[in-house]
Formats: structure tokens, C-alpha cells, sequence
């Protein structure tokens, strides 16, 4: 029998696509306004914040999803060690963007630390996700392994 | 100049960060079959009566371990089958466990409180 697409493990990988890209492209627009300010459009910078908030929502309730899928996946991974540097990475860079999201609109004139803050975030997002790509692609978490003979697709 | 110092700093940190990651990534292990048994005497830290699952500190090497129960574990105490909502946080157990590759399948878990 196939498993069903709407298994507990699944919702993590449904949604943690978001919050990479939204908060890679907010990072980068918001350091693209502030380094070319006099050039840029006047909507880079607008649209940079709005692209982390909902990058840093997203980011959080990925998280939470991860802590369900966990428990599924660790019982058959080969390495669920993987899984804790994983989350000890998307937590740190969870952090850091819900911080520099925060100081850009609330200490607006610490500029230089919130583009630092978030190139270190977009480091431990990067990592984050190779380890999350890792999983998958090397211990086959949450996939499904079909029959040799494929029988449950006839 | 500020520009510039800024447009500095950035490429500086990209590229100290990217150097950084790619290091991270190329630096994975090679995996090699086994499977064995791996026994560890310690206080259990931690239970997740939803996953059936605890962590237990060993007392030898002090590290954490984490165990998921499967179907097949056996949980006893003074020689009796138990049931899992006997466990709690402090309690000394001895968990005897499949290793398969760096995964620990408990099999026998001796509640020794």
C-alpha cells in the first residue's frame, strides 16, 4: 500500500522551502537597499522587510514542524544524530533573522550589525538546510522506499 | 566611504561564511554496515511518554542517549515485564540496544531503581 502524501513527516519538507528562499532573498534585498541606497528602488527596502517577516514566520513554524517530524524519522534513519545539528542550526539562524528583523525596525541606526546579523543567519540557514538535504539524500528520511517489484503501483 | 567600508565588510563575510559552509559540506563521512549490541547504565534525563521515547546519561562516558522504543523492546524491572508510564526523569536504567549505524534500537531496558 502507498502511504498517504499527508503523513506527520511531511509537512516539515512542504514548508521549509519557504522560509529559505523568502529569507536568502530578504537578506540580500535589504543588504542590496542599504549598500546601494542612492540607486536602488525605493521599494527594495520595503519589500526586503516585508520578505523577512514573513520569512522569519515561516521559519518558526517550519521549526516547529521539524520537532514533529523528528520523532518519525530518527526511529529509521541511520544517523539520527543529524537531525539534533539540523535543529541546533535552524534554531540559531531562527535567532538571528527574528533579531535582526526586530533591530531593522526598532534601532534603525544599527545598520552595519543587522547586515553582520544576517549574513550569519543566511550562513547558519545555509548549513541548516544542507544538513536537512542530507537527510534526505543520503538517509532517505521521511521517503518512502517502494517494493522492489513495485507492486503497490499496479 | 562608507559605502566602501560597508561593501567591503559584506564581501568579506560572504566570503569567510561561503569558505566556512563549503568546508562544513565537504566534510562528510564515509558510512560503514554494522550491527552490534551497545549497553549504557545511566539515569534516565528525559521521557516522551507521546514517542516512547527517553534519554538516558551514561554513567561511564556521561553523553546523552537517546532511545526510541519499537515494538520489540522489553521493558522490565526485578525480573518482571513493566509498563512504559513506570519510567521517570532520575531513575537508573541499564538499556541494552541494537546499533544500526549510529541509530540505537533499545532491546532491553532494565528499570534497576
Amino acid at each position: 500500500m502507498i502511504p498517504s502524501m499527508w503523513r506527520r513527516e511531511l509537512w516539515h519538507p512542504l514548508l521549509a522551502h519557504f522560509p529559505i528562499a523568502l529569507l536568502t532573498l530578504g537578506s540580500l534585498f535589504w543588504i542590496g537597499a542599504r549598500v546601494f541606497r542612492r540607486t536602488c528602488p525605493s521599494y527594495l527596502l520595503p519589500s526586503a522587510r516585508l520578505l523577512l517577516g514573513v520569512g522569519v514566520a515561516s521559519a518558526w513554524l517550519s521549526i516547529f514542524l521539524g520537532e514533529q517530524a523528528e520523532s518519525v524519522v530518527n526511529r529509521v534513519i541511520c544517523d539520527p544524530t543529524v537531525t539534533q545539528v539540523h535543529h541546533d542550526w535552524a534554531w540559531r539562524a531562527g535567532i538571528g533573522f527574528s533579531a535582526a528583523f526586530v533591530m531593522d525596525l526598532m534601532i534603525a541606526r544599527l545598520k552595519l550589525l543587522t547586515a553582520l546579523i544576517l549574513l550569519s543567519s543566511l550562513g547558519a540557514l545555509t548549513y541548516s538546510a544542507h544538513l536537512g538535504a542530507s537527510l534526505v539524500y543520503q538517509q532517505g528520511a521521511a521517503v518512502y522506499h517502494p517494493t522492489p517489484e513495485c507492486t503497490e503501483f499496479e | 566611504m562608507i559605502h566602501r567600508l560597508l561593501a567591503t565588510a559584506t564581501f568579506a563575510a560572504v566570503g569567510v561564511l561561503t569558505a566556512t559552509g563549503l568546508t562544513a559540506i565537504t566534510t562528510g563521512s564515509q558510512a560503514h554496515a554494522s550491527i552490534s549490541t551497545f549497553t549504557v547504565q545511566g539515569k534516565v534525563d528525559k521521557v516522551v511518554p507521546a514517542e516512547k521515547e527517553i534519554y538516558v546519561i551514561s554513567d561511564a562516558d556521561g553523553k546523552k542517549y537517546e532511545y526510541y522504543f519499537t515494538k520489540n523492546t522489553q521493558l522490565i524491572q526485578a525480573g518482571r515485564a513493566v509498563t512504559f508510564d513506570l519510567l521517570t526523569k532520575g531513575i537508573k536504567v541499564k538499556v541494552v540496544a541494537q546499533r544500526k549505524g549510529k541509530r540505537l534500537d533499545p532491546m532491553h531496558v532494565e528499570i534497576l531503581d
